[in-house]
């Protein structure tokens, strides 16, 4: 028996949609207080592995360990509760709900009534923004104010590690910036994150550690500088894209 | 044109209204949330009068004093379905296979009524329902009054419990997005579960209070799927107050055009406001409360 591990560890995840197989023996960990990014192109699992870690798929073979127990093959909302949180892709905020209801969702599982007023006036303090808007329905925001309430409602579960699917998608390059300048400051606080991205240079530059996917399988793997300064990297992700 | 009959025919629309609006927000809430047409929703309505006539008949109790009980039997029986037929129906097959799934139980449940209660017309009226008051030479008699307001008080805790309680924002943020809901740590099943159970103990009520101003019979169970049905057209998907609004349309639709034009003819101004909201405005008045309108 090996020492219970910190932080998430996947080993050999295997999944397929119906028959098509989409992860074939994913592997890749992160430790506590920490970002690790995961890169890859359309199409190559980095979703899928999103939805696996988060329970929202059942993996077909392979273990999920988060700080030393199992979270393979829970349900997404007893995972959330172990405190892995994943902010989907396409952010998926209740968009004919107010700005605050949809923070309060996020602090669904806490029952005390000061500690959510806790999280929410904590969040107001860190996304203004959201805070002036807070009655107005979610779905009257933009792409990237979306964004800013889809993580808010992330940090409200309180979690020790979140996971990112794509927070820059579609985004003006402005806000691409804040929230990437918001990712390094929640580290900061303790949580570590996984942030799986198509911006492969600004992840690089934020994250300690790397994995690339490409057609469910990682591929390849290091210190963020160490991938940047890739040859194939360079070649395959970062090109003239900035 | 008559001034007080014309007020009397609007008051009898506005009290009609409200309980076709009570009889149809469970139905309106079910496929709001679940995206299941319940064609067992009659059957729950008349469920809730039979089991109101038979506590009246056994214990005594005065049918607006069983409208707990009745809501509690009827949200058991309803959460029960969904437990175990309908979200097996639309697990394995698709919402498509909840409709006969859902026909299948009403057919079996309105046979377990005529088998508990036999075929005959029933009613549920109390002594006290039958005094009448005049109002401005309008003619409102005490079930009625009282039905309209019982069923304004349990729409209007429905819309609290929705909009003001954990739960309800948990209700509403799951028929928006189930996935999102579950990230937050929302079960998204047990609020199927309990959505199903809530909206048949609404239908349970709302019969108590149809029974209590007309007679009932089994076989009456189509006829409040339908109106539920149109009163969730007319007024959108999914809320109370879209409910109330489609119910109000219909209630007045019926009485005006019975009154003014013949007691034959009310389906078919119903009808032709259905066709007329579906090409104006297909989601209804207030289009679905869960979805961005199209």
């Amino acid at each position: 028996m090996s020492a219970p591990t910190a932080g998430l560890v996947l080993e050999g995840i295997d999944f397929a949609y119906g028959g098509a197989r989409a992860l074939n023996g994913v592997s890749l960990s992160v430790p506590p207080a920490s970002i690790v990014a995961l890169l890859g192109s359309n199409g190559a699992g980095k979703s899928t592995t999103a939805k696996v870690i988060a329970g929202a798929l059942r993996p077909v073979r392979g273990t999920i360990v988060f700080d030393g127990q199992s979270i393979a093959g829970l349900p997404s909302h007893q995972v959330m509760r172990r405190g892995v949180v994943l902010v989907p892709e396409g952010r998926l905020v209740f968009a004919q709900m107010t700005i605050q209801d949809n923070l309060m969702m996020g602090a669904y599982k806490e029952n005390r009534r000061s500690r959510v007023a806790a999280l929410l006036e904590q969040n107001y303090t860190t996304f203004p923004r959201l805070k002036e808007r807070r009655h107005q329905l979610a779905g009257s925001l933009s792409g990237g104010e979306q964004q800013m309430l889809a993580i808010a409602r992330g940090l409200m579960a309180e979690p020790r590690l979140l996971v990112l699917d794509e927070p820059s998608l579609g985004i003006m390059p402005k806000l691409v910036q804040e929230i990437f300048v918001l990712i390094r400051r929640i580290v900061d606080n303790g949580m570590s994150i996984l942030l799986i991205e198509q911006n492969a240079r600004a992840s690089l530059e934020l994250a300690g550690y790397a994995y690339v996917l490409e057609k469910g399988q990682i591929i390849l793997q290091g210190e963020g500088r160490q991938l940047l300064a890739d040859e194939f990297v360079q070649n395959a992700y970062l090109g003239t894209d900035t | 044109m008559n001034g007080t009959l014309l007020f009397q025919t609007l008051v009898d629309g506005l009290i009609l209204g409200g309980i076709f609006s009570l009889s149809a927000v469970g139905f309106s809430l079910i496929f709001g949330v679940l995206g299941v047409v319940n064609l067992a929703h009659g059957v729950f309505i008349l469920a809730g009068a039979y089991i109101g006539l038979w506590l009246k008949g056994a214990l005594g109790l005065d049918p607006l004093a069983a409208i707990p009980v009745v809501f509690l039997v009827l949200a058991v029986i309803g959460g029960a379905l969904q437990r175990t037929l309908v979200s097996a129906a639309v697990q394995r097959g698709s919402l498509m296979t909840s409709l006969l799934i859902t026909f299948g139980a009403s057919l079996i449940l309105r046979d377990l009524l005529i088998l508990a209660f036999g075929p005959d017309i029933q009613s549920l009226s109390s002594t006290w329902l039958l005094r009448t008051y005049h109002v401005g030479g309008v003619v409102i008699d005490g079930a009625r009054a009282t039905g309209l307001l019982a069923s304004l008080v349990l729409l209007a805790m429905l819309a609290i419990a929705l909009h003001a309680m954990k739960v309800g924002r948990a209700i509403r943020a799951t028929a928006q997005q189930s996935f999102a809901a579950g990230l937050c740590g929302v079960d998204s099943n047990r609020i199927y579960t309990l959505t199903f159970g809530v909206s048949a103990g609404f239908a349970g009520a709302s019969g108590i209070i149809i029974g209590m101003i007309n007679p009932f019979s089994p076989f009456d169970d189509a006829y409040w799927t339908l109106n539920a049905f149109v009163t969730v057209v007319l007024g959108g998907v999914g809320s109370p107050v879209g409910a109330l609004l489609g119910g109000l349309m219909l209630g007045e639709i019926s009485t005006l055009s019975s009154q003014y034009i013949g007691p034959r003819f009310p389906n078919v101004f119903i009808f032709c406001a259905l066709l007329l909201m579906l090409i104006v405005r297909p989601n209804g008045l207030l289009g679905n409360a869960y979805k961005a309108s199209v």
